[in-house]
């Protein structure tokens, strides 16, 4: 053997290019660049059709509104990355939206009241996280009975809509930090806590080691089951704090409130360039994909476009920007 | 009429008279810079059991899927009756009555026998609703003839192995085949049902119905055909009358060359790292008895399916025992998982680089720490930085070529990945290596590197087991070789006692297996 090629790489190496840890190559940052493009568009069109809309206080506006879809959003990044899926959480946030108010009208403390709605909605998580790791059945299809189940258990606990909820709760859900909404706060702090976890952590790394291959994970020593099984309670847990955000803001609890959030989650995940196929994406992705669903209900509005219109083009917003991203995978 | 006739009426195909069957003359395929086939010749004649023998890649199963429509070749003329073109489809394989019956069944377990054998010949009404009889009467007479004795209403999924094959080679009848190609048939089955299979083959044979038949059973080949024909290398090395050959005279010309192979210098050995005594997994394993020192490197050959990686398997916790002990550094050791083993000290680098070893969307750093990141002991946050450096050590050490820590795995040429996998577990510092194939896709000169890690891992003590189908690569590293065959030990060989020719009597069994290793029954 020559001693060139030992040169060359010895070259290469002095050179220390800071790649990111995660590896992302030119053609990731295109379709980020893309999604980026499609929301500085967005917001350019917007902004000659509406005065109001580039204001500090319509984008804290939108931060709020899409506060509980960002962390439900977050979970579910978690959980497609490693090839996972859960469809129940929108009929989980429900449920446990439901438990929530139903414990708190019951006379109960607040504090036995968040316990009781994130032991449901983690429980939930648990129970979804063990099918799916012990059934060969696809999660999609095991997640979409559950989803069923749960609505029907929100449902028992109430038909209509439980209101009066104790002032104190009220109020919480009002405070505001460094002028954002504690919805925004907490949102923000779920982004960033599912970040980390996914970037620097060796869970993370499991993630995407069982999202990339399963067979590969499970023969360099990965616990496939423990992971997956702790994956999805973490997802659950979400859930649960993304009810009681949603609780807080509404300032009522419904049995359906929750319906079609899986969906948007999804979608927002998927618009970020996270794949059903696991093993890639991430929570900045996912925090552009929030970004556009929000930013486009919002402009709609703005520009005063009946909400039968919106879902088109929400839609075909949607449609655009993963079809936009295909070269990434 | 007989039922044969019958068959071949009813789909428009009368008898062949006379002539060849099936001529395939210059075929030549390629995958990448590998010479699958290179002016590959078989001559088929009407009627005749036509066996075909060769070592692992020498070409077989390429020349039994370009047969079977399912790859073009590069070049070449088929004939097959009257028709000869240069590549056949499989719509056109099934026009000129040729049929292959592969290792792998390829009927659809939820449909009932009789929809299996019409499958895509259904007769309809209007082209769209099925007639009521289902073609049942023809179906049974196929059955007849393969000696089934079942409803042709029952679910494919309730037949054994050995009936379901029975069914596949009825639908081959019912479609009229002139020509059957049967890959390994008895692999699946039983002695008795091997026995039915056989009689079946000299029946339809003496019913004009040709039969290629790949084997690697020796004296079942030679006993069954007319005409045998050995390939090596993708070509045919010879074809005779099979009552000319012996299992010896077939495995001489399937290895045609004595090469001089070189011998690792002589270790010396430490102590009983991993043992196993009588090691057994349902119809796989067989009374496996294996004792592998510090220092050493133990080669493990036999064919294709022979247990080899199943093996690896259930030493690495993948796969479960179902009956015998193993003991690691002395000790009882029954892994219930990878991740077991691995904290105990024992790595796998498996076959199958794509889906078993690499994560190829993850980066070269992230496929090397992944057994053992640098991470802080609570909640485990990886030191990134750390990371880096980890990696980048070992792709110096293993001249890792054109890689950076950051780059995905999946733009490093084959050898350089087959590195990254082998870092991974230097790396980890595993004291029990498995390597199954290690050299397999890897260029000449990683792969001579390759060797070099294998070895220099010996020197530091640690009990390596290399796999491989490759025995100059076995022989350049291993200190002694097993040979497996149908799941048991058949022998060991060490020195000179290496050569091809002995690993595959061995491995074919034209000899009885050595006392040694020979199970309890």
């Amino acid at each position: 053997m020559t001693s060139n090629p030992e040169n060359a790489v010895g070259a290469r190496t002095n050179v220390k290019p800071r790649l990111p840890a995660l590896g992302r190559t030119v053609r990731v940052y295109r379709s980020r660049i893309a999604l980026a493009s499609v929301i500085l568009l967005l917001i350019a069109i917007t902004a000659t059709q509406s005065s109001v809309f580039l204001t500090v206080h319509n984008f804290v506006n939108v931060a709020s509104q899409v506060a509980v879809l960002g962390v439900l959003a977050s979970g579910t990044t978690l959980l497609m990355v490693s090839r996972g899926m859960d469809l129940s959480i929108g009929s989980s946030l429900s449920l446990s939206g439901m438990v929530l108010a139903f414990v708190m009208l019951q006379g109960a403390p607040i504090w036995l009241a968040i316990v009781a709605c994130l032991a449901v909605a983690a429980a939930v998580g648990a129970v979804n996280g063990t099918l799916a790791s012990y059934s060969p059945i696809h999660p999609f299809v095991i997640t979409l009975g559950v989803l069923t189940l749960l609505q029907g258990l929100a449902l028992l606990v109430s038909q209509t809509p439980l209101y009066g909820l104790p002032n104190e709760f009220i109020t919480w859900g009002r405070l505001k930090f460094l002028g954002l909404p504690i919805a925004v706060v907490v949102f923000a702090l779920v982004a960033l806590f599912c970040h980390i976890l996914l970037r620097a952590t060796k869970l993370g790394r499991w993630l995407y080691a069982i999202g990339g291959s399963e067979s590969a994970a499970h023969l360099a020593g990965v616990r496939i089951r423990t992971v997956k099984i702790g994956i999805y309670t973490l997802n659950g847990l979400l859930v649960g704090i993304g009810s009681i955000l949603l609780v807080s803001q509404i300032g009522s609890a419904g049995a359906t409130m929750g319906a079609g959030q899986e969906l948007s989650a999804i979608a927002a995940v998927a618009v970020g360039g996270t794949t059903l196929a696991g093993g890639k994406g991430d929570m900045i992705g996912t925090l552009l994909g929030v970004l556009l669903l929000g930013l486009i209900s919002n402009a709609l509005n703005l520009m005063s476009i009946s909400p039968n219109w919106q879902y088109v083009l929400q839609g075909l917003v949607i449609v655009t920007a993963v079809m936009a991203q295909r070269d990434a995978k | 009429m007989t039922s044969n006739q019958h068959a071949a009426q009813f789909n428009g195909f009368l008898p062949q008279a006379a002539g060849i069957a099936l001529s395939a003359t210059g075929i030549c395929r390629h995958f990448g810079a590998t010479q699958a086939l290179d002016q590959m010749e078989l001559q088929v004649l009407p009627g005749e059991v036509h066996g075909l023998v060769g070592a692992n890649g020498a070409g077989k199963s390429t020349l039994v899927k370009i047969l079977s429509g399912a790859l073009k070749p590069d070049s070449g003329t088929i004939t097959v009756g009257g028709w000869h073109g240069e590549s056949l489809t499989p719509r056109r394989v099934q026009q000129l009555g040729l049929a292959t019956i592969f290792q792998e069944r390829s009927l659809a377990p939820n449909l009932t026998v009789v929809e299996n054998i019409v499958l895509g010949r259904e007769r309809t009404i209007a082209g769209l609703f099925l007639t009521p009889d289902h073609q049942q009467h023809d179906v049974e007479d196929v059955l007849r003839r393969v000696g089934l004795n079942v409803s042709p209403m029952t679910p494919l999924s309730q037949l054994s192995p050995a009936a379901q094959q029975l069914v596949e080679i009825a639908k081959a009848l019912y479609r009229g085949a002139r020509l059957i190609i049967m890959d390994e048939p008895t692999a699946v089955l039983g002695a008795a049902e091997t026995i039915r299979l056989l009689e079946l083959v000299r029946d339809l044979s003496s019913k004009g119905v040709a039969v290629v038949y790949i084997s690697h059973h020796l004296h079942e080949t030679l006993a069954l055909s007319d005409r045998v024909t050995v390939m090596r290398e993708g070509r045919a090395v010879l074809t005779a009358p099979s009552n000319s050959m012996t299992p010896q005279t077939l495995v001489e010309a399937m290895i045609g060359r004595h090469v001089a192979l070189a011998r690792p210098t002589q270790l010396k050995l430490g102590d009983v790292v991993f043992s196993a005594r009588a090691l057994g997994q349902g119809r796989r394993l067989f009374g496996i008895n294996l004792d592998l020192r510090a220092g050493e490197i133990v080669g493990l050959t036999g064919l294709v399916g022979s247990g080899r990686s199943r093996l690896a398997r259930v030493i690495f916790g993948a796969e479960q025992p179902d009956s015998g002990e193993m003991f690691l550094f002395g000790k009882p050791y029954h892994p219930a998982s990878p991740a077991e083993a691995i904290t105990l000290g024992v790595g796998l680098v498996p076959e199958d680089r794509k889906t078993e070893s690499l994560l190829q969307q993850m980066t070269v750093a992230q496929n090397v720490t992944l057994t053992r990141m640098p991470a802080t002991p609570y909640c485990g946050f990886i030191r990134l930085g750390e990371e880096q450096r980890t990696a980048m050590a070992w792709v110096k050490r293993l001249k890792i070529r054109s890689a950076l820590p950051g780059f995905p795995v999946s733009t490093l040429s084959g050898g350089n990945q087959q590195k990254v996998a082998i870092a991974r577990w230097l790396h980890t510092k595993a004291r029990l290596m498995i390597f199954d194939e290690p050299g397999q896709g890897v260029d000449i000169g990683a792969k001579e590197e390759i060797l070099q890690t294998i070895g220099a891992l010996a020197g530091d003590d640690c009990a390596v087991l290399v796999i491989s189908s490759d025995l100059e690569e076995l022989t350049q590293v291993a200190n002694r070789v097993l040979v497996l065959r149908q799941g048991r030990i058949a022998g060991e060989l060490t020195g000179a006692e290496v050569t091809e020719q002995r690993v595959l009597e061995l491995a074919m069994g034209t000899t009885l297996p050595v006392s040694m290793d020979e199970p309890v029954a």
